[in-house]
């Protein structure tokens, strides 16, 4: 969701300037390094972006860089990455052949901006998903766009643990989906909020758990408005703070769940597709079979993790870290929606699997 | 009585003139920020003019799921207030449900169904009007 930093955050990086030129000099092994334009770029409610037009006179980065800087924003959420570690992810992509914004320089000396950050290169388009979705000259041919994105997250998953430059994530899962419920019940009782529809959702996962499969490393926000195409097709898969070893089949769901199709509900896959070019574009590069009956249970779960993160979102809205009306109205608006998607979803014809039950006797 | 103009109306009212008067008038990247403004005005309203009968209607129904009827007003024990009784009637209903006592339950379905469609009322109706012509 885009915002607007506030006008303090422009100052303080404007502040900011010469340090960070002396930074991006020493990085690009330059004499020096000159600033034409830096300017906020809208991205999420969690991290700034911010555009920077690099003049760079000599080195092996000599001309005229478009850069992006990508650093924390004042209310971020707890659960996700830090930057330093979203550049080992981006770098593991990158190297994995997913395509993705060149990440060049980390920087965690916090004398400069104050937190870390770090610069990749620009890529051109736009991530807008309502732009996206009704926008058709964008993203070129959409079953072609659909297919490339499933080849690139079959490309994402094959980063398989142990990878050693990715240790800081949280140990592979032993039992991916009912962990997932454990920890989603886990969340609802930190946050200390009764919501009965979220239990009956999290109940249906746990009596409806898929069997072990593969775990991978995932990218747990895979889905339009995350990715960056323009008039030719794909440029850029972005935002990847929440990555997790987990079962592929949560990304696919992610990227299907209708609460991220931007109203396009006929479109199942991320609001652009149908499912089948995503789907046959993915079992072909990955080699591994989409069972329905495994997304299902990971969709029914994104719209769980979605309405637990916005309730999230909503506490920390009037939170010690800053006032914001984004946040807040992210957690009244929609809990809701997303409650009534998972009960739709969850409804008592669609209870197969209940040992002992005598509603279903 | 409440005074007149009341809080739903004074709200209309600003939220009138933040959209008409001062958003043509804002620079383009504060439109996001006054938008969404404005639509909080809005969901306040919803709710002010709605008063507590969502939530009576809700603790009642989380009353009869849970058998705990009291003759004048089900589900709400004497001397706490609406808030809390739904609070404690929906911890209830959550610890049953996360036990597995209401698996496939119609009762408790149709309930959630009808809680979650009254939030909504409020805080998103355009929502609502997208699911009824998906029906």
């Amino acid at each position: 969701m885009a915002v607007t930093p506030p006008a303090t955050t422009e100052h303080r990086f404007t502040e900011s300037k010469r340090p960070l030129e002396a930074f991006l000099a020493e990085k690009a092994k330059a004499a020096r390094v000159r600033l034409v334009e830096t300017r906020p770029l809208s991205g999420g409610a969690i991290q700034e972006n911010w555009l920077l037009d690099a003049d760079i006179p000599d080195g092996p980065f000599a001309g005229l860089q478009e850069l992006v800087l990508r650093t924390d924003s004042p209310t971020g959420v707890a659960v996700s990455l830090t930057r330093p570690q979203e550049f080992a992810l981006l770098n593991a992509a990158w190297r994995a052949g997913v395509t993705v914004p060149e990440p060049l320089w980390l920087c965690e000396d916090t004398s400069i901006l104050g937190k870390p950050f770090y610069i990749m290169r620009r890529v051109p388009g736009t991530a807008l998903a309502r732009r996206i979705v009704k926008d058709t000259s964008l993203g070129g041919d959409r079953d072609a766009l659909a297919q490339r994105l499933g080849r690139e997250l079959a490309k994402i998953h094959t980063i398989v643990p142990p990878e050693p430059g990715l240790r800081f994530l949280d140990p592979p899962p032993g039992d991916p989906a009912p962990e997932a419920v454990t920890q989603y019940r886990k969340h609802l009782d930190v946050l200390g909020l009764a919501r009965p529809a979220l239990e009956w959702g999290l109940r249906w996962c746990e009596t409806h758990a898929p069997q072990r499969g593969d775990v991978v490393l995932t990218h747990q926000d895979f889905r339009t408005g995350n990715y960056m195409v323009d008039e030719a097709g794909l440029t850029g898969i972005l935002d990847w703070e929440f990555c997790a070893w987990n079962d592929p089949m949560s990304d696919i769901a992610w990227f299907c769940a209708k609460c991220w199709r931007f109203g396009r509900d006929d479109l199942e896959a991320g609001g652009i597709a149908p499912r089948a070019p995503f789907y046959r574009a993915y079992e072909q590069a990955s080699g591994r079979r989409i069972d329905p009956a495994r997304v299902t249970f990971w969709e029914v779960m994104a719209h769980i993790r979605w309405a637990i993160i916005a309730l999230q979102q909503g506490r920390r809205a009037l939170g010690e870290n800053g006032r914001s009306l984004d946040l807040a109205l992210t957690g009244r608006v929609y809990p809701p929606e997303l409650e009534r998607e998972i009960l739709h979803m969850t409804a008592p014809e669609q209870w197969h699997r209940t040992p002992g039950s005598q509603a279903l006797a | 009585m409440r005074e007149r103009p009341d809080g739903v109306r004074l709200l209309e009212l600003a939220r009138e003139v933040l959209l008409d008067e001062l958003l043509p008038a804002l620079p383009s990247e504060l439109g996001y920020s006054a938008r969404l403004a404005a639509n909080a005005m809005a969901i306040a309203a919803r709710e002010l003019e709605a008063g507590n009968a969502p939530r009576e209607i809700e603790c009642e129904a989380l009353g009869h799921l849970l058998g705990d009827d009291h003759e004048a007003s089900p589900g709400l024990a004497n001397t706490e207030t609406l808030d809390e009784a739904i609070q404690r009637l929906s911890w209830r209903l959550a610890a049953e449900i996360r036990a597995g006592g209401r698996d496939a339950d119609p009762g408790v379905f149709a309930a959630l169904t009808e809680g979650a469609r009254a939030r909504l009322k409020i805080a998103n109706p355009r929502a609502l009007l997208e699911h009824k012509n998906d029906a």
